[in-house]
């Protein structure tokens, strides 16, 4: 796992947010971590330069004002930010939503587990694996 | 010897010069050509001897003549007749000949001939009778004309009037057939709302049906039909429309009683030589118009309907997930984290909660499932199904394993399907056996395939006659179920067996039947109870071309 690593997730709900930031914290308690507690937020923070770029960026799907899908696509758009691998991160268990977002850029779809303990076990897998993105 | 006296002689002389006299008026008679035929009585029965004489060109002409003709004496002997009213009667000429007329007249008319015949003796007559022979009745015209002082006859002219009287009948008939016709179409425009009307083109002259003019709220004929008229009936909104011609449009009209209806009008012209004419017909579409409206609206509410379905679904899926999917993340953290401060029962309750919170997560998941089946508008594509039923069998591979299960598949074909539902049919169906087997008993279940011949596809309700249908039977040995339940375990949340023997949302075997019909197929199941159940699905081999992709 690289050093310094900074990651970032966007989601609405701070249950949810939090058990994440325990569990990346309990992997590696180095690990930079920006939140961000729904869509604009998120995308104000990923086009500031004054802001780290993140290795990793997972979003929430359903958040205010600006949802998952539109966070993406504004991503991928972005020269900044499009190398930077997107996972989902949803209670949604649709495949065709995971099938649409793969095509749109999206490097993986994630189901929100229902054990904390999957959390660390998610995370420990995708931050050691190397995603490729082309 | 006997002696003649000369007086006996004188008065023989006498005798025989009258006779001498007589004959020798009837040699003129002959000679003048003004005696035809004599009649001679022989044992009381009258014989006709006719006479060939100068008028013979007047007889050919009588014979050839294209209507009957005929000589009577007073008493009505037939002294003469043509071939032509032989014929008519069907009887040989020397039969007719020598027979009285009387005899030859039906019962009904002889009486009236009687009083024309005696008429004629004085002069002449006309009048229609019916002749009678051979069983057979013939109308004819009649004119009889007394041939005296020259003759003591009467002349006799017959008109054969079978063919009028029966193109007569034909008329009758035609016109009795026309009232009918008339009454039923006046019936089928009332039954229809419909009336039409008929329009001359070049006399200008406009006709109405009856019931054109009640569609209008009017009586029949109440008024002269006019297209200013007709005008006054038009709703004001919809006259411009009226303008354009020829006709097929629907307007409104406001009848007499004030009452608003949409009439269809239809026309047609015909140009046949010498009759330009417009037909047309308006018909009362008020109902259709109405109901289709109705129907307009009722769609609008079932798409609104259908799409709170939809968000229902997807709120089903996420809002009603997430709170769930918390109650277990934290009494698994709560478990996790004061492991050491729970007691026993404590965490007996935590159990409680959590197999709780996963049944409802599995309900939410499997009528979300359903209700995503419903609205499907997925593709079918080429799918093997053995390849399925692999993936299938892997994933329970562990459960397999644990009740000691054997599986033994046959050949399954390959079809155009939703390979994702086919899936989803599969591991319902696996699961269910494995699920429902007898305690004590190693399950063994058995998946083959036949092809269901066209008098199985044809007794089946539910399947298309015009496809090939493959049955895939799921035999199991286990707990089984009680033949009268067969169809109730197909409705959704039906149960047959407790919550606590064997787990399940009910909804399984519903979206098996969804998924079976979502393909133009079938499901249904036997079994007997603790004795193993058979589930086959029924599948159709091809889909029609446009909803399959390569």
């Amino acid at each position: 796992m690289k050093e310094n690593m900074t990651i970032f997730i966007a989601d609405d709900d701070e249950d949810d947010r939090n058990l994440f930031v325990e569990s990346a914290k309990e992997l590696n308690k180095d690990i930079n971590i920006i939140t961000a507690s729904d869509g604009q937020e998120a995308m104000r923070i990923l086009k500031d330069e004054h802001s780290p770029l993140p290795d990793y960026i997972f979003l929430d799907l359903r958040m205010p004002r600006i949802n998952g899908r539109q966070c993406l696509a504004e991503i991928k758009k972005e020269e900044r930010l499009s190398h930077i691998p997107v996972f989902i991160y949803t209670t949604s268990r649709d495949v065709n939503d995971s099938i649409d977002l793969g095509k749109r850029g999206a490097v993986h779809f994630i189901s929100k587990p229902d054990n904390p303990t999957e959390i660390y076990y998610i995370l420990s897998t995708v931050l050691d694996a190397k995603w490729d993105q082309s | 010897m006997e002696t003649t006296t000369s007086e006996d002689l004188l008065s023989e002389i006498e005798g025989l010069k009258l006779r001498l006299s007589e004959a020798q008026e009837a040699i003129d008679a002959i000679k003048t050509g003004s005696v035809d035929a004599f009649a001679i009585r022989n044992d009381g029965k009258p014989e006709v001897f006719t006479l060939q004489s100068l008028d013979y060109a007047y007889r050919v002409l009588i014979e050839k003549f294209g209507e009957g003709a005929l000589n009577l004496t007073r008493d009505g002997l037939i002294i003469y007749c043509n071939s032509y009213f032989s014929t008519l009667l069907g009887m040989p000429n020397e039969k007719v000949t020598g027979s009285y007329i009387f005899d030859l007249i039906t019962d009904e008319t002889r009486e009236r001939f009687q009083e024309h015949f005696v008429l004629a003796l004085q002069g002449s007559s006309k009048t229609e009778i019916t002749l009678s022979a051979n069983n057979k009745k013939i109308p004819v015209y009649i004119s009889l004309t007394s041939l005296q002082p020259q003759l003591a006859t009467v002349g006799m002219i017959v008109t054969d009037l079978s063919e009028k009287k029966h193109n007569e009948q034909r008329i009758i008939d035609y016109q009795h057939r026309l009232q009918i016709q008339n009454k039923i179409f006046n019936l089928a425009e009332e039954i229809a709302s419909t009336g039409s009307y008929e329009w001359n083109l070049q006399t200008g002259e406009l006709a109405y049906s009856d019931n054109l003019f009640r569609m209008l709220g009017c009586l029949p004929q109440e008024f002269v039909p006019s297209t200013e008229k007709y005008l006054t009936f038009i709703h004001p909104d919809d006259k411009e429309q009226l303008n354009k011609t020829p006709l097929q449009l629907t307007y409104r009209i406001i009848s007499k009683n004030g009452e608003v209806k949409y009439f269809r009008t239809t026309e047609k012209e015909i140009d046949d030589p010498g009759r330009r004419m417009i037909i047309g017909t308006n018909q009362d579409v008020t109902p259709d118009i109405i109901n289709t409206e109705t129907l307009r609206k009722k769609n609008i509410e079932l798409e609104h309907v259908n799409k709170s379905l939809d968000q229902f679904a997807s709120i089903a899926s996420h809002d009603l997930q997430e709170p769930l999917r918390k109650i277990r993340v934290f009494t698994s953290l709560l478990k996790h984290r004061f492991d050491a401060d729970l007691s026993v029962d404590t965490r007996g309750l935590i159990d409680k909660i959590n197999a709780s919170s996963e049944r409802m997560s599995l309900l939410i998941n499997d009528v979300l499932n359903f209700s995503r089946i419903c609205h499907a508008e997925n593709m079918f594509m080429r799918t093997d199904l053995n390849q399925i039923l692999d993936n299938t069998l892997t994933d329970f591979d562990l459960l397999i394993l644990e009740k000691g299960a054997s599986v033994r598949k046959g050949n399954l074909p390959v079809i155009e399907a939703i390979p994702l539902q086919i899936n989803q049919l599969f591991y319902n169906l696996v699961g269910n056996a494995l699920k429902f087997s007898k305690a004590g008993t190693a399950p063994v279940l058995t998946i083959s395939s036949r092809m269901l011949p066209s008098e199985e596809i044809e007794n089946a309700s539910n399947l298309n006659g015009q496809l090939s249908y493959s049955e895939i039977s799921f035999e199991d040995n286990g707990i089984g179920f009680e033949q009268q339940f067969s169809e109730q375990i197909f409705s959704i949340f039906e149960r047959l067996n407790s919550q606590q023997q064997y787990s399940g949302t009910g909804i399984g075997l519903a979206l098996c039947q969804k998924i079976a019909g979502q393909h133009q197929g079938g499901i249904r199941a036997e079994a007997q109870e603790n004795n193993g159940s058979t589930f086959y699905v029924r599948l159709p081999l091809t889909q029609s071309a446009d909803r399959v992709v390569n």
